[in-house]
């Protein structure tokens, strides 16, 4: 019995913990709704009220933004899990030549600043400077009708080539670690290759196809980059847009009552979602298909299809990154922006390289950017696997709570996110907290949770009760089970979002522009949000270069050490 | 009573200022430099709040650190509104970090007691337009000019537009592109043509099918790509790439030229305030003014150059963007947004 009481006590543990870690930004977002104090510093009690909802809920345009931003998250969504899908099929399940390129390439993009691509994309794609409609212009002559970026197409279409890389990294370990039993069933009965998907595939994969999706749909929904610059010049705002347009509006103090009301939004929809994803995962054991019995993943002959198939990812990877990349590399050794031409060879220059060499305080930007990094993708990778197997493995009284919880954040837009941070450090001053890059690493694992779980449940689903039963009757303590069969039949998934979270941590500067202070907790993302800001094109270009080669890097030898070894210890079982 | 005190301190105040003028005020200088030194070298520390580019900020805090080896400093970079939201938002909870502040919003600092006063000796080289001459809270470092700009190989110069107003003419509907928070340059045209001009003049733009953006720079640059020809830019911007061989330039006839003032304030409870007053006298000194003129910045100070002689103080229309409260600042956003249809 002593067990069972400390079993529970380590769940009640990880509840607690991560109520007061979730709480903190979300009363911040809740009760700043309500207060109609100008600075989220003077909130009372005595000034509470409905205004900030009247306000936003009674504006015509809020409506307005409904149906743009109901066709831009579920196409971009939809986009996105159709390209997913199909590419984590293809890499994990089918014997498409070739597949090196596509794990190396697909998560390339996730280091790159949306407004970066989105840049890239304007350079490409606009109707009167972009290269593209350019040449076509060139060769079908001036009355060919052109591709316009700024529209709701181009916002859906960028926005879903940006999704990709996330899903694509949460799918490929549920894809590698399944049984192949059924889908050779199913092909031994005749069925052809694209209905077995169909039928077995994404049956199997629902729980996780599920919660990708959602979590994508809510990344698209928050996200203000692509629909900042290429909504904006058509007039299509969106529901984030809008929530970044009122928190600027009021440049001289922000409004962020009104922005919180707004929000709340996005809090419904997560608490909406995460219900209905917590009842479709209650009937857990259809999905596992991880089972005691030993397997070798089998791959699907694609046959004469092998080529095409390669043709389709190589469309893919060429339109999402080679693409931009080259956009990038060409912007980065320009004096200024312009479109290409033989004139400009002449002008090319590595000022650029050298601006960020001699500006950059590279030495402790670096330093604090490993450190940042490392702490907050570990922290996230333990939090949400301790968090996952509360929710899904125990029979926990909180655990429908702690998943809801777990996916807050992901709810909270950036900016409120940021300022609660900020708000929180300042005022817990007995921990010396604020300021520091620390701050940062909490921030970033609390927001970051939501897809550290999301992953983890997926990959738990999967994993058959007979293997923990198993342990736990030759006497196995929690623990030991914990680490000798979850851990290492979730290697794939524990290495996939750390490095998820390195990708993200480097990349992002929203929150962690609030909680900095000073050179001596600068990281990375400040700097790159710095030159961002500063807004000179070819040297965010020459910075997108860089972090796009050492991620390709970084993703080759991640993709060479860690997803080997997990080949071989699932096939030798 | 009352009236005799302060007569008498006005009396006194105004002797101080007599005997800081010419050689006697040299001296003065010296001195009140070597006791800011004197107290700095105990300080041995800075932290400066800026919206200066950090490519820009950085290196003027390299000159101080090499000039006054003995003060670490600390730089904190991002846009003037974040740096405003923060310092109000440090200072009501108690927190006094930082000793400097050198943005164009400082106004707002003012407002909330966050910035305290000194008058540097080096603020009389300013024009009283970009000081606070009553107060002595801010003085100017550089001066941002808001003006139409232009792609020279889609519009003449002769063509580009001279006066604001003719940004207004038929022919280029859909071809000016401004800034989606040009709440600056709408609130000073307020103040100087009066609600009925403006309203009249910014709801005829508003039927020109204005190509929204976000961010001067980045519209100087897709105006030189050609994205559309016409803008309202930074002539500082244009003239930095300009030199660089964009196809880009400005027009400096329009009344007003609206401008914008990056400027530099002592905290109100500085934790070092003998560095930040050694580093406000070092930043509007004549050297570091010089520095900010390299680049391609316009510097505050009067008797230094501007980049360009096209941009020369005294021989244009300038109009400082004026100080608001909140609450009028934000009706002012409010109908901007409206007009716009934002």
């Amino acid at each position: 019995m002593g067990e069972t009481l400390r079993l529970h006590l380590w769940q009640h543990g990880i509840f607690l913990l991560i109520l007061f870690l979730v709480l903190a930004p979300l009363a911040f977002l809740i009760l700043g709704s309500f207060s109609t104090a100008r600075l989220p510093g003077d909130f009372s009690l005595d000034a509470m009220g409905l205004v900030n909802y009247i306000k936003v809920y009674s504006d015509p345009g809020t409506f307005e933004i409904f149906s743009n931003t109901v066709i831009y998250v579920a196409g971009s969504t939809a986009l996105a899990l159709a390209l997913a899908v199909s590419l984590a099929w293809l890499v994990e399940r089918t014997n498409m030549p070739g597949k090196v390129l596509v794990y190396a390439g697909v998560p390339m993009t996730l280091a790159v600043p949306g407004m970066l691509q989105a840049m890239a994309w304007v350079l490409l794609l606009s109707p009167r400077i972009g290269f593209i409609n350019q040449l076509l212009k060139d060769i079908f002559g001036p009355e060919t009708p052109i591709i316009d970026v700024y529209s709701l197409g181009g916002m859906v279409f960028l926005e879903g080539l940006r999704l990709v890389p996330t899903a694509f990294l949460m799918l490929v370990p549920l894809m590698r670690s399944m049984d192949p039993t059924l889908e050779e069933a199913a092909a031994v009965s005749g069925a052809r290759p694209l209905s077995t998907l169909r039928k077995v595939t994404l049956r199997l994969l629902a729980p996780a196809l599920v919660a990708v999706m959602i979590y994508q749909a809510m990344t698209a929904l928050e996200v203000f980059e692509i629909p900042g610059i290429l909504g904006l010049p058509a007039g299509i705002y969106v529901f984030s847009t809008k929530i970044y347009a009122i928190v600027r509006t009021a440049t001289f103090m922000p409004v962020y009552g009104q922005a919180n009301a707004l929000a709340m939004v996005y809090l419904f929809i997560a608490v909406a979602t995460t219900f209905f994803y917590t009842r479709m995962i209650g009937r857990a054991e259809r999905y596992a298909v991880i089972t005691g019995k030993g397997y070798r993943p089998r791959q699907l002959d694609l046959g004469k299809w092998k080529i095409p198939a390669l043709g389709c990812a190589l469309l893919f990877l060429f339109l999402s990154i080679v693409l931009p990349f080259l956009v990038f590399l060409y912007a980065s050794f320009l004096p200024y922006l312009q479109a290409p031409s033989w004139n400009v060879l002449k002008a090319l220059t590595l000022k650029n390289y050298r601006l960020l060499a001699e500006y950059g305080e590279v030495g402790s930007a670096l330093k604090n950017t490993v450190l940042m990094v490392g702490a907050t993708a570990t922290a996230t990778v333990v939090l949400s696997f301790l968090v996952s197997l509360v929710v899904i493995r125990s029979k926990f009284w909180g655990r429908k709570l702690l998943d809801q919880m777990a996916f807050m954040p992901h709810a909270i837009p950036g900016i409120v996110m940021g300022i609660a941070f900020f708000w929180l450090f300042l005022k817990i001053d007995f921990l010396p907290l604020y300021g520091t890059i620390w701050a940062i690493s909490i921030g970033f694992t609390i927001s970051f949770l939501a897809y550290g779980t999301r992953s983890m449940n997926a990959a738990l689903l999967q994993i058959h009760k007979e293997l923990e039963e198993a342990a736990y009757v030759s006497g196995a303590p929690p623990w030991r089970t914990m680490w000798r069969i979850f851990v290492p039949l979730m290697m794939p998934t524990l290495v996939g979002v750390w490095i998820w979270v390195v990708l993200h941590a480097v990349r992002i500067a929203g929150m962690p522009l609030m909680l900095y202070e000073g050179p001596k907790n600068q990281v990375l993302a400040i700097l790159i949000w710095n030159m961002w800001d500063e807004g000179y094109v070819p040297a965010v270009a020459a910075i997108g270069t860089l972090l796009m080669i050492v991620l390709l890097l970084l993703t080759l030898a991640v993709r060479l050490l860690g997803f080997r070894r997990q080949t071989m210890q699932i096939g030798g079982t | 009573m009352k009236h005799h005190v302060l007569v008498r301190r006005a009396a006194v105040l105004f002797g101080l200022l007599l005997s800081l003028t010419a050689p006697q005020g040299l001296r003065a200088q010296a001195d009140h430099t070597a006791r800011l030194v004197e107290g700095a070298k105990k300080e041995g520390k800075l932290v400066w709040y800026t919206s200066m580019n950090i490519t820009e900020s950085k290196p003027l805090l390299d000159d101080f650190e090499k000039q006054y080896p003995f003060i670490k400093t600390d730089l904190f970079r991002a846009s003037g509104e974040k740096i405003q939201n923060r310092v109000v938002t440090e200072v009501r909870a108690g927190r006094w970090d930082f000793d400097l502040a050198a943005i164009s919003e400082i106004g707002t600092l003012v407002e909330h007691k966050a910035i305290g006063p000194y008058v540097s000796p080096e603020s009389k080289a300013y024009i009283k337009e970009l000081k606070d001459a009553e107060g002595g809270y801010w003085t100017g470092i550089y001066t941002n000019y808001f003006v139409p700009g232009y792609n020279t190989r889609m519009v003449s110069a002769a063509e580009a537009p001279k006066r604001w107003e003719d940004f207004l003419d038929p022919k280029w509907k859909g071809k000016i592109s401004i800034d989606q928070e040009e709440y600056p340059w709408y609130v000073t045209l307020l103040a100087a043509w009066g609600k009925e001009r403006t309203d009249k003049y910014m709801g005829a733009l508003a039927k020109q099918g204005i190509q929204w953006r976000k961010g001067h720079t980045l519209i100087a640059q897709l105006m030189g790509a050609g994205e559309f020809p016409l803008a309202i830019v930074y002539a500082h911007r244009v003239e930095s790439d300009r030199k660089k061989g964009a196809p880009i330039d400005w027009v400096n006839t329009v009344d007003p030229i609206v401008v914008s003032v990056n400027s530099v304030g002592l905290s109100a409870k500085p934790n070092n305030p003998n560095a930040a007053k050694l580093f406000i006298d070092f930043v509007l000194s004549k050297k570091s003014q010089e520095k900010i003129r390299s680049y391609n910045r316009v510097p505050a100070r009067a008797d230094v150059e501007p980049p360009s002689p096209k941009m020369e103080q005294s021989k244009l229309k300038l109009r400082v963007v004026p100080h608001d409260t909140a609450t009028r600042y934000n009706e002012y956003v409010r109908d901007f947004r409206a007009i716009f249809g934002l």
